[in-house]
This record gives C-alpha cells, structure tokens and sequence, in this order.
C-alpha cells in the first residue's frame, strides 16, 4: 500500500512537470507597439505586469526576417532593457520574447514598431485598432440573423424538457414523502 | 495540462484535510463528532503537500534546462526564482510538520497540536506567496490569495475530515455550535478575498478600476479561464444551499431526535466542494485574461463560449448582455432547482439525487448567463 502510493507520487511529481502557460503580459515599452519612432534608435524597454525572473530569448527582426544583433537583455524588476549594436535603420521591426514569469510561467510574445525618416507618431495602437473594430461590429450585426437561429436549436428546448421532467419528479417525491 | 490539474486538486485536498485534522486535534474531544483521522492519512496529506506543489517549480527548470543545462536550471529556479524560494519554504516547514506528527502522539498534546497547526499555516503561506496573484501584487496578491485559502482550508477542511472520518456522527449538535458560526465567518472571508484576488488576476495591465474589473470578468467569458472562474462561482450556491441547511435543518431535527443524518448531508456538501476544488484546479492552470485580445489570439476561445456563441469569434469580438426567451426559461428552471436541491433536505432524498438536482442548478445557471449574451 504505502509502496504503491508512494509510486503515486512519484508519478505525480514528474508528470506535474508538463503544464504551463502564458501569465506574464506586456504593459508597455518603449517604443510603444505600433509606434514610429526616429531613426538611429538602439534601445528597446519591455515593462511586463509581473516581475521577470529570466528571458530566454529576445530577438530584434526587421520585415526581411533578417536578426540584429543585440547586447545582453538587462532585467530590473519587471523591465527589460536591450541595445542593439548598431542603431536602428528604417523600417518595420519585430521584437520576440521568451521570458519566465515571476510566478514560474513562461511566456512568448511578440511586439511591433517602426523606424521612420523623420516624424514620429505615438498612440497610433488605438488608432490602427479602430478601424478593426468597426469591420467586426458590421460582421457581428451580420451575424445576428445566423445566432438567432442557432439559438432556437431543439437541444435547448430538449434540455429544457428534460430538466423539467426532473423537476416534477423531485415533487412526485415531496408529495409521496409527505403522504406516508 | 490534465495531469497538473488533478495534482493541484489532490494539493487541495491535502491541504484540507491537513489543516482539518489540525484543528480536530486541538479542539477538545467533548466538542467534536465520533472523529479519529488515521495518522497515515495525515502524514500522506503532508507528503503530498510537499510533493504536489512542486509541479511549477520542476516545470520551469524543464523550460529553462533546454538552453542552460538541467544542473544549472535546477539550482538557478530553486534558489534564485521566487516560486523556488516558495517551494524551499514549504519543504523546511512541511518536513519540521512531518516529523512532529510522526514522532509525538499529537492526537493527545494540546500544545504539540496548536504548533502543528501553525507549521500548517506557515505552509500554505508558502504556496501563497508562488501564486499568480502574489506574482502581480506581491503584497496585496499575497495576503488576499492567503486570506482566502485559509480560509477555505479552515472550513473546507474541517467540514472534509469530520464529514468522512467520523463513524456514526453522534455529538454532531454540540460539533454545529462552534462550527456554524466559524463556517459563516470563513464564508465572508472567502467571498471578500475571493473578489479582491479576482481583480487582481483578471486586471488589465495598469488600470483597476470596478468598471474595468467588470469588463474583463465578462470579455474573459470568452476564453477558459474566465468560463472556468464563471463555473466556480455558480457552485457557490448550491454549496450555500447545503451549507445553510447543514446548518439549520439538520440542528433543528437533530434537537427534535428526528432521525436526522448530519454525515450524509455534510457528505453531500463536501462534494460540491470537491467540485469547487476540481474547477479551481482547471483554473490555475489557464491563462488569465489581462489582456483578451492577445488571449483571444494566443490560446483562442473557449471551446464552451465557441459552442454556445452564435456568432464568430475575433479577437475584436466584444460581449452584450440581453434577456431572451431562452435564458429567461433556464433562469425560471435555476430557481426551481435551487428550490428542489433546498427541498431535497429536507425531504430526505437520496445523496445521488439531491446532487443531480444541484448539478442541474448550475447548468440552469449557467445556461442562463451564456443564453443571455448577445
């Protein structure tokens, strides 16, 4: 018996291994996602909601897939901090993380900004993020004539039978139960 | 996933009974039911509270071991990473509890006993500390998730070991005195810091105001974590159903010499506890949704909301309420059942029954929330 139950745990204890999930989110960074920032840029900030117990992988790409390279990833707290060696030429960029969470999760993510000429923009997030909305608000209202059919389906009208049907037996029950 | 699930339930229920038979043991025996938890049971109990908490802390180095070297991991997570240091702390403590249940007979030292209780605790603060909510807010994160699981530890517990290992529950009047009143307390402690957790877990990075936190709880309907969360809190009320009858009911016909069946009913509510315990566990395991656009994105929606959402889900999906036909047809049905599980009581139905009569109460009331999203 305890042999076995201790076999138990031991399987347990191994198999408890494989499970994780992302919990560590991004707040905010510099530069901001979606952002056009100046050219000859060469740090980037990461800030999560957790503390960053370690990152695994960071990497800086541009739109050609091509990687640049970067110096140690520098954690204080909850904030990453990385310099790429030469400063940052126009274009798209892509920054891809791997990092552990504080509460032992790892989490891989990914963030996007651009390197212009000149001007510079910020809170462009919401700005590009509107117009998405209101292409889905259409496809929902699209949608509504679908769902509501979908709603009539007989599997709820038979549920809702069948839970009335165990309804009246718990009465039939009390009623019987108070005869006797 | 599934196998950290069912560890995280069975570190539940070790850490009820735990502290369960903790307390037992410094509550004199004229105030307790015909209780005797084996020594066994307990020193497994402390075993697996050891041994089960460690499945974040082996799953990390597993990560982390890929790219340094599983030698340089281990010690790396153990004793540098928070959940480590958690884990180091419940080993120390959980061994020092081993030892003074294994070598003392506890059962009959009043002051050996209060220690043990407080080493367990100490250990349950440990796993506190490695949770989600501590991660974010280490110091509110900490105390509301601590606050909350001693509290159902206390009542949970205590309800769990005297429900299953007492014989007939004779003395079961004089066990409700003090129980009743403790139970009610742990109950307001568990709601408080349960929602106070829950705005921490479920918060949108940076703002936490009540309307954000409603926002989130109902976006995050749209993917695991919150349908889970959603499950959870409709358990709540058929356990207040059992609760409040355990509480009243059966003391009143105990007083009366009624053929009252104090275990069986106390049986009946551990269970939807245990169900309680079950659907946390899935819980812990699922993203949560801070951010439910990059979850949606990620992980995708839940296969629940998929089903029972007509439309197609995006990431840009929102959540409407409105009442309809349908869910007003399973609100009228809940009620109903929530009568019947309350009638089933105190009509002395079957336990298999009556628990059919509460599961058909949640997913009345399930079916009700989800039917009423537009």
């Amino acid at each position: 018996m305890i042999k076995k139950i201790s076999f138990l745990f031991a399987a347990l204890f191994l198999a408890a291994a494989y499970g994780a999930s992302a919990h560590s989110s991004l707040v905010s960074s510099k530069p901001a996602a979606n952002q056009t920032v100046k050219q000859g840029r060469s740090d980037i900030t990461l800030t999560f909601d957790t503390k960053v117990e370690k990152v695994m992988h960071l990497t800086v790409t541009n739109q050609k897939g091509n990687t640049f390279k970067t110096d140690e990833p520098a954690i204080n707290k909850d904030t990453i901090t990385i310099h790429t060696t030469k400063p940052l030429q126009t274009g798209d960029y892509k920054v891809t993380w791997e990092i552990i969470g504080g509460d032992g999760h790892e989490v891989k993510s990914s963030m996007s900004f651009k390197v212009g000429t000149g001007k510079t923009s910020n809170g462009q997030m919401k700005q590009t993020e509107k117009p998405k909305t209101q292409s889905s608000s259409m496809t929902t209202t699209e949608k509504k004539t679908e769902k509501d059919e979908k709603r009539d389906e007989p599997v709820f009208i038979v549920l809702i039978a069948g839970l009335a049907i165990v309804i009246l037996t718990a009465l039939f029950i009390i009623i019987k139960n108070k005869r006797k | 996933m599934t196998v950290v699930v069912l560890t995280e339930f069975l570190l539940y229920i070790c850490f009820a009974v735990m502290t369960g038979s903790m307390i037992i043991y410094t509550v004199p025996k004229g105030r307790l039911p015909d209780v005797t938890v084996p020594k066994k049971a307990i020193l497994y109990s402390i075993i697996g509270s050891i041994v089960l908490s460690i499945g974040p802390v082996i799953s990390t180095i597993i990560i982390f071991g890929k790219d340094i070297g599983y030698w340089t991991s281990f010690k790396s997570v153990l004793f540098g990473f928070d959940i480590g240091k958690a884990w180091i702390f419940m080993l120390v403590i959980g061994l020092l509890l081993f030892g003074l249940v294994y070598f003392n007979d506890i059962n009959h030292d009043p002051f050996l006993s209060k220690i043990a209780l407080l080493l367990v605790v100490l250990l349950i603060g440990g796993y506190a500390k490695a949770s989600h909510a501590a991660s974010l807010a280490p110091f509110a994160g900490f105390t509301y998730h601590y606050l909350h699981l001693i509290a159902v530890a206390i009542w949970g517990g205590l309800l769990i070991t005297t429900a299953w290992f007492s014989k007939k529950g004779s003395n079961w009047l004089n066990f409700l005195k003090w129980f009743t009143p403790l139970a009610s307390i742990c109950l307001v402690i568990i709601i408080l810091s349960g929602i106070l957790t829950m705005s921490i877990d479920i918060a949108k990075p940076a703002d936490h105001s009540v309307r954000s936190l409603i926002n989130q709880y109902d976006h995050g309907l749209m993917v695991n974590y919150g349908q889970s969360l959603l499950i959870k809190h409709i358990l709540i009320v058929p356990l207040v159903i059992y609760a409040v009858m355990n509480a009243f009911v059966i003391r009143r016909r105990l007083k009366r010499n009624r053929g009252a069946h104090p275990l069986k009913w106390a049986r009946v509510e551990t269970i939807i506890i245990m169900a309680i315990f079950s659907v946390t566990a899935f819980l812990g395991q699922q993203s949560p949704p801070h951010d439910i656009v990059a979850a949606l994105k990620v992980d995708g929606a839940s296969p629940l909301f998929n089903a029972l959402y007509p439309g197609v889900i995006t990431p840009e999906t929102t959540v409407h309420w409105s009442f309809n036909l349908m869910s007003i047809s399973f609100l009228i049905l809940g009620i109903l059942m929530a009568v019947m599980t309350t009638m089933s009581v105190a009509n002395r139905f079957t336990k298999g029954f009556s628990i059919f009569l509460a599961f058909c109460l949640v997913l009345s009331s399930y079916l009700t929330v989800m039917l009423s999203i537009d």
